[in-house]
C-alpha cells in the first residue's frame, strides 16, 4: 500500500485582482472520503471547488491527484467530474443523451454508451425517464440526472457544488440519503460544498470549515462540533452560545457570573456552551426567557443573562413549553463549556 | 368613441396607401386610379418576363443571403465576446456597435463609398453593397443574440467541458444548438433589412440593380402597375421574413 493520498492541495490560493478569494491552504483527501467544505456564502468554498475541477486557475500552489500534478490541466483533462449548483443540464437533449454525453465524446461504442447510461440511470432511480426532455423533470429529478451524468464518467473524485441548495427541505433529506447510499454503493470519493452544517455532518466523514478564504479547521464532524479550533467554527457550527470572560492564573470568570478552572494564557476568552447542555440549576445564573420556539422534537429557548448576553437552551422534555414561558425568570447552569482564547477586543 | 375614430383614421392614413398598392397590382387598368377595372395577374406575368427584373431579383437575393449569413456570423461572435466582457465595456461597445442604426442611412452610404471605394480602392458593386448591409444589419444580430445569451445557462458549457469537451466541442454541441433559433431569427431579420434598403444599394451598386433600385429606375421613366406588383412582392418578402424571424426566435417583447 502506498500512502499517496487521492487528492493533495498544497499552498493553493486564488486572488481576483487585489482581493484574496482563497488564502493559501493545504488539504488532503483519501480515497473513499466524503468530504464537506463548509462555510458561509462568499467564504471562497465554491472558488476552491472550481479550482479542483479546473475552471479557475489558482494564483499559487498545486493540485495533485494520486501524486500526479494536474494544476495545469483544463477541466476536460482532469479525472474529476462535477455536479453544478444549477445542474447545467443540456436542455436540448433527452435525459439519456445528457447522461451519455461524456461517453459519446470519448467515442465509445453505441452499445457501451447505452449500457452504461442505463446503469447510471438505474443508480439514481430514473430508468423510467430516459427519453424525457430536461424541462419535463422536477427539481429533484434534474438533480439526479446531473449526478448520473457525472458518475457515468467514473471520476476519481466527484465534486458537488451546493448540490441540494435548490431543493425543498423534504427533498433535500431524501437526496442526502440518496447521496449516502450512492457513495457507499460505488465506493467513490466525493467532495461537496455547502453552507448548511447539518448537511455537512449528515453526509461527510471529513469536514473543512472555511471563513473569508481561510480554512479554519479540518476534521471529522465530531471533532469540528465538539472541539472547534476557532471562535468562528464554534459560532458557525451548531447553535452555540459564546459567553465573554477573562482568564487569570488558570481560572476563568465569565461576565455572566460563573467561574471555573481552565488552564491557559491570561487574557480575554470566550466560553462555548452547547444548547443541549444547558438546564435549570437552582444555584445557577439568573436568566430571563426572551424567546421560545417549538421545533417538534425539542424547544429552543433564548435566555438573557445578567451580562446582557444571550444563552440558547434546547430542551426535549415533555413539559418544556410550560416551564420556559417568555418573560419567566429562572436560574440556569450548564456542563462542559469549552474555552477559546479571544484575543484583545 | 372619438378615440376609436381617430385610431381608425390614423390606421387608414398609415396603411391605406399600402393597401392601394397591393390592390392596384391586381388591377387591369394601365393607369393607376379608380375605377381599377377587372382583376388580373398580368403585371406579375409581365415582371416574370422582364429580364431587368430578373437580374435585380437575383442581385437582391444574393445580397440578402450574403448579408444574412455574414452579419449573423460576425454579430454572433461579437455577442459571444460581449457576454464575457465587463459590464462597463459592454455598454460602450454596444453603443459603438449600434451606431450604424442611429446614423442617417445617407451618411452611412456616403461613408461606405468614401472608405471602401475611394479609400481602399474597391470597385462599386455587389460586394460593397453587401458590406454596407452587414454594417446596418449586424447591430440587430448582436441585440437578438445577446438577448438569447442573457438567459443562457453558462453552467451547461462548464458541464460540457467537465465531461471532456474541448472549447470548440462545447460550443458546437451545447452552445450552438441552444441559440440556433435565435441565430436563424437574426439571419431572417438581416435578410429583411437588406431587401428593404434602397439608399446604401443605390450609392454603392455601381452598375446593375437590386429590386429597390430597379423600382426607383422604373418610377423615373414609366408609372405602370408592375411597380405595384414589385412593391407587393417586396412587402410579402420583408414582412414574411420578419414574421418568420419572430416566430423562430420566440422573441418576446
Amino acid at each position: 500500500m502506498t500512502s499517496t493520498p487521492l487528492l493533495k492541495l498544497s499552498g493553493l490560493s486564488k486572488s481576483f485582482g487585489a482581493a484574496r478569494a482563497v488564502e493559501p491552504l493545504d488539504l488532503t483527501v483519501q480515497a473513499g472520503d466524503f468530504c464537506a467544505i463548509l462555510g458561509p456564502s462568499g467564504c471562497g468554498k465554491s472558488t476552491l471547488l472550481r479550482m479542483i475541477a479546473g475552471f479557475i486557475e489558482p494564483s499559487s500552489g498545486s493540485i495533485a491527484i494520486e501524486g500526479r500534478d494536474i494544476t495545469a490541466l483544463g477541466p476536460e483533462k482532469r479525472p474529476t467530474n462535477m455536479v453544478f449548483q444549477s445542474y447545467g443540464l443540456f436542455p436540448h437533449l433527452t435525459v439519456a443523451e445528457n447522461v451519455g454525453f461524456g461517453l459519446a465524446l470519448q467515442k465509445k461504442s453505441k452499445d457501451e454508451v447505452s449500457r452504461r447510461t442505463d446503469e447510471a440511470l438505474r443508480l439514481v432511480r430514473l430508468e423510467a425517464f430516459s427519453q424525457r426532455m430536461i424541462d419535463r423533470l422536477s427539481g429533484g429529478q434534474q438533480q439526479r440526472v446531473a449526478l448520473a451524468r457525472a458518475l457515468i464518467m467514473r471520476p476519481k473524485i466527484l465534486l458537488l457544488d451546493e448540490p441540494l441548495a435548490a431543493l425543498d427541505l423534504k427533498l433535500r433529506h431524501q437526496m442526502q440519503e440518496e447521496l449516502r447510499r450512492i457513495h457507499q454503493e460505488i465506493g467513490g470519493t466525493f467532495i461537496f460544498v455547502t453552507h448548511d452544517q447539518s448537511e455537512a455532518f449528515a453526509l461527510a466523514n471529513l469536514v473543512a470549515v472555511m471563513n473569508q478564504g481561510r480554512v479554519e479547521q479540518i476534521g471529522s464532524p465530531a471533532e469540528v462540533y465538539l472541539s472547534p479550533a476557532t471562535l468562528f467554527v464554534a459560532d458557525f457550527v451548531g447553535e452555540t452560545s459564546l459567553l465573554a470572560g477573562e482568564r487569570r492564573q488558570g481560572r476563568v470568570t465569565l461576565k455572566a457570573g460563573p467561574h471555573f478552572a481552565s488552564a491557559g494564557r491570561d487574557g480575554p476568552v470566550r466560553a462555548i456552551v452547547r444548547p443541549e447542555r444547558v438546564g435549570l440549576k437552582s444555584d445557577g445564573v439568573p436568566a430571563v426567557v426572551t424567546d421560545a420556539v417549538f421545533f417538534g422534537a425539542s424547544l429552543k429557548v433564548s435566555l438573557r443573562l445578567p451580562s446582557d448576553e444571550t444563552l440558547i437552551l434546547r430542551s426535549s422534555e415533555a413539559d418544556a413549553a410550560a416551564r420556559y414561558r417568555i418573560g419567566e425568570r429562572l436560574a440556569v447552569g450548564w456542563e462542559d463549556q469549552q474555552v477559546i482564547d479571544a484575543g484583545p477586543g | 368613441m372619438i378615440w376609436r375614430l381617430v385610431i381608425a383614421l390614423f390606421l387608414l392614413f398609415m396603411l391605406g396607401p399600402i393597401l392601394l398598392v397591393v390592390l392596384f397590382s391586381f388591377g387591369s387598368n394601365a393607369l393607376i386610379g379608380f375605377p381599377m377595372g377587372g382583376l388580373t395577374l398580368d403585371w406579375y406575368t409581365k415582371l416574370a418576363q422582364d429580364t431587368g427584373f430578373h437580374s435585380a431579383f437575383w442581385a437582391s437575393f444574393i445580397v440578402a443571403l450574403a448579408t444574412a449569413t455574414l452579419a449573423t456570423i460576425t454579430g454572433t461572435c461579437a455577442a459571444l465576446a460581449l457576454t464575457k466582457a465587463a459590464p462597463k465595456l459592454v455598454r460602450s461597445a454596444l453603443a459603438a456597435l449600434s451606431l450604424p442604426v442611429l446614423l442617417p442611412p445617407l451618411v452611412v452610404a456616403i461613408a461606405i463609398v468614401v472608405l471602401f471605394v475611394r479609400g481602399l480602392g474597391l470597385g462599386l458593386g455587389l460586394p460593397v453593397v453587401i458590406l454596407g448591409h452587414i454594417l446596418v444589419a449586424q447591430p440587430f444580430v448582436i441585440l437578438i443574440v445577446m438577448a438569447r445569451l442573457a438567459r443562457f445557462d453558462q453552467a451547461t458549457v462548464d458541464a460540457a467541458r467537465d465531461l471532456g469537451a474541448t472549447h470548440w466541442q462545447a460550443f458546437r454541441l451545447v452552445t450552438l444548438p441552444q441559440i440556433a433559433s435565435a441565430l436563424i431569427g437574426a439571419a431572417l431579420v438581416s435578410a429583411a433589412i437588406s431587401l428593404d434598403d434602397f439608399i446604401i444599394a443605390s450609392f454603392t451598386i455601381g452598375g446593375g440593380n437590386t429590386i429597390s433600385t430597379f423600382v426607383w429606375g422604373k418610377m423615373r421613366t414609366t408609372l405602370d402597375p408592375s411597380i405595384n406588383a414589385i412593391a407587393t412582392i417586396l412587402l410579402v418578402l420583408t414582412v414574411g421574413l420578419s414574421a418568420l424571424a419572430l416566430r423562430v426566435s420566440k422573441y418576446k417583447g
